[in-house]
């Protein structure tokens, strides 16, 4: 009658570890959040004609997506001009990489999404019309979303004009 | 019995134990080599735009000890390299953008100085004020590397390390506590008095001071300015459904916003306008429509663009450039004076190849630089200007042509569109000097050519 009781507690410790190992175990396989990039249609293109600027676009789709997925069409574009915005201005990189994966520059790159999904076709859009020089933003260099907490530095920038969820500023 | 089940547990757990202890450790193991590796990273960065600094603060030096700093090999051009480099490996440190705005701004202007001073092609030597501005620049490399020092021995000493401050910066962004960006805020410090330089390089603080030369008329109202949108953008027929006002915006044209709203309303059609408030032109506006398979040609599109233009009352403008991406066609135009063609009044478009709409609209750069030229007489024929092509160039049309150049003015060239080796390039010559002043590439891609 008393053996029952270790014998339960025995086979829960049991059961326990082999559930760590197993989490554990799947844990390692997975190596960390799911970040692997993923080879696209874009890619071929690219290799087909290096200098042609298929890859920007790609590129620049998928930080629209990350950044601005869920915002309007005109919200998605003025991201994109920011980003462009930014490699013509003197206290940024000069190349749409370099601007791009600074680091802290945008979340959705610092956190690996732009390489979890693809870009929706609009995005493909807004980044195409960025990428040919509309700027609906009139030269922003920054933007942010107002309900979310952001450091106060970024409140002295001179704020042009808002489009969707975003505040857009100099 | 008992005791064996008791034992045989036990050595299953004790062997469960050593292999995620193995785990464990292996994987503590992989992380600070990923840790060391990044490290590295960032010290390399970080030495770099120490030795790139140091650089700019001997290449200066140099600069004003000589006496025609200008006919030094490779000086200036030593310069713009160095600062290029410099800045590109700032930012690839892990610190906030606040911290080194000033420091990047700083080392783009050194890069920006020595290249205006390279391009000079009309022979002007250094002036007096080449010569200041250079004494300014000497004196803020001479204080950045002061302060880049004392972060270097920060660093080394083991004050903090970068991929520490990389957390830090996650966890505390408002606080600003880690003191890697404490330590750069003294560099930032010591950029305040960062004075406003003059020279024309394509960073220069005047190109953000441009005032719009193509915005003339009266003050309109935001109600005369809401009809002259909706007078203007291409519906194609689709009903407004909607329409508001969504405020002013404060760019360089300041402008009304408004919102239109077509389609059905379930996923409608959303169309953004702004309309400048002096002189109610229409700076831009776009149509968020998803566009269907392609129906018409592009040649149709062309057309459509043309028409679109025309009918709204901008005339003398001319194709320059398609490009055809997806099932949308971007056509560019540029101003035609006479016979010359002026690239900076760029207007484009955007129109659906389902339909032939005109999805969207964007004249800011005609607006901010179109105006009554008073266009100089050429001193060279274009006879001329064809012997200063490479010989090799089969040249196939020419013609004369306005364009930026990297400050804010603008040039009158011989434009001249030639052919080697099966390779296609524009190039340019200047009529008032005869100097060669560009050449682009052209590159045949199946959406249209592209310029490189």
């Amino acid at each position: 009658m008393d053996m029952k009781k270790p014998q339960y507690g025995l086979a829960a410790l049991i059961a326990l570890s082999l559930v760590f190992f197993c989490a554990g175990y799947l844990l390692w396989r997975q190596g960390g959040p799911d970040v692997e990039p993923r080879v696209n249609t874009a890619d071929s293109i690219a290799e087909a004609s290096p200098e042609t600027n298929v890859d920007n676009v790609d590129l620049l789709a998928r930080v629209i997506m990350g950044e601005a997925g869920e915002e309007p069409y005109l919200g998605k574009v003025a991201v994109g001009a920011v980003i462009m915005n930014r490699m013509r201005s003197g206290s940024f990189p000069n190349s749409l990489s370099g601007v791009i994966f600074e680091p802290w520059a945008f979340e959705s790159v610092e956190n690996g999404f732009i390489w979890s999904r693809e870009p929706t076709e609009d995005c493909v859009r807004a980044a195409v019309e960025a990428l040919n020089g509309f700027d609906p933003t009139y030269g922003a260099l920054f933007f942010w979303n107002p309900s979310k907490p952001v450091g106060p530095w970024i409140w002295s920038r001179p704020i042009i004009t808002q489009i969707g969820n975003h505040v857009f500023a100099r | 019995m008992n005791l064996r089940q008791y034992t045989a547990a036990l050595v299953a757990l004790f062997v469960l134990l050593g292999i995620t202890a193995v785990w464990g450790v292996s994987q503590a193991q992989a992380r600070r080599s990923a840790e060391v590796q990044m490290e590295n990273k960032y010290n390399r960065a970080f030495y770099e735009v120490m030795q790139r600094s140091k650089n700019i603060e001997a290449l200066l030096s140099k600069g004003l000890a000589s006496g025609s700093p200008d006919n030094v090999d490779n000086l200036f051009s030593d310069l713009w390299c160095n600062a290029n480099a410099a800045q590109e490996n700032l930012h690839q440190l892990p610190l906030s953008h606040n911290v080194i705005a000033k420091t990047s701004k700083f080392l783009t202007q050194v890069g920006d100085y020595a290249y205006a001073i390279t391009k000079r092609d009309d022979g002007t030597k250094m002036t007096d004020e080449d010569r200041s501005t250079m004494r300014e620049l000497y004196k803020t490399a001479q204080a950045l590397n002061r302060e880049l020092t004392k972060v270097q021995q920060q660093a080394a000493s083991g004050k903090f390390r970068w991929s520490e401050v990389q957390k830090g910066i996650r966890s505390n962004f408002a606080k600003g506590s880690m003191s890697a960006d404490r330590s750069f805020r003294s560099v930032e410090s010591q950029m305040q008095e960062l004075p406003t330089l003059i020279y024309d390089g394509p960073f220069s603080d005047h190109l953000e001071r441009a005032k719009p030369l193509g915005v003339t008329g009266k003050d309109v109202t935001a109600e005369q300015a809401q009809e002259k949108a909706r007078n203007f953008i291409d519906f194609k027929g689709a009903k407004v459904k909607e329409e508001k006002a969504t405020g002013t915006v404060k760019g360089k044209i300041p402008a009304y916003g408004f919102e239109f709203r077509t389609g059905d309303d379930n996923s409608p059609d959303i169309i953004t306008a702004n309309v400048s408030k002096t002189g109610g032109h229409v700076i831009y506006y776009t149509n968020s429509r998803q566009v269907a398979q392609s129906k018409i040609s592009e040649a149709q599109a062309r057309t459509f663009a043309e028409n679109f233009l025309k009918s709204r009352g901008i005339k003398n403008m001319e194709i320059t450039y398609t490009l055809k991406e997806g099932n949308t066609l971007t056509v560019s135009f540029a101003y035609k004076e006479g016979d010359v063609i002026v690239y900076p009044d760029l207007i484009k478009v955007l129109v659906a190849l389902d339909n032939g709409q005109i999805l969207t609209y964007d004249a800011l750069g005609y607006l901010m630089s179109h105006h009554e030229r008073d266009l100089p007489s050429p001193k060279i024929s274009i006879s001329e200007a064809r012997k200063k092509l490479n010989p090799e160039l089969e040249v196939e049309e020419e013609r004369m042509a306005v364009i930026p150049s990297d400050g804010s003015h603008e040039r009158l060239t011989y434009e001249f569109k030639a052919e080697m080796d099966g390779e296609d390039f524009l190039v340019y010559i200047n009529a008032l000097t005869g100097a060669e002043e560009r050449i682009f590439k052209l590159l045949h891609t199946p959406g249209g050519t592209l310029v490189l």
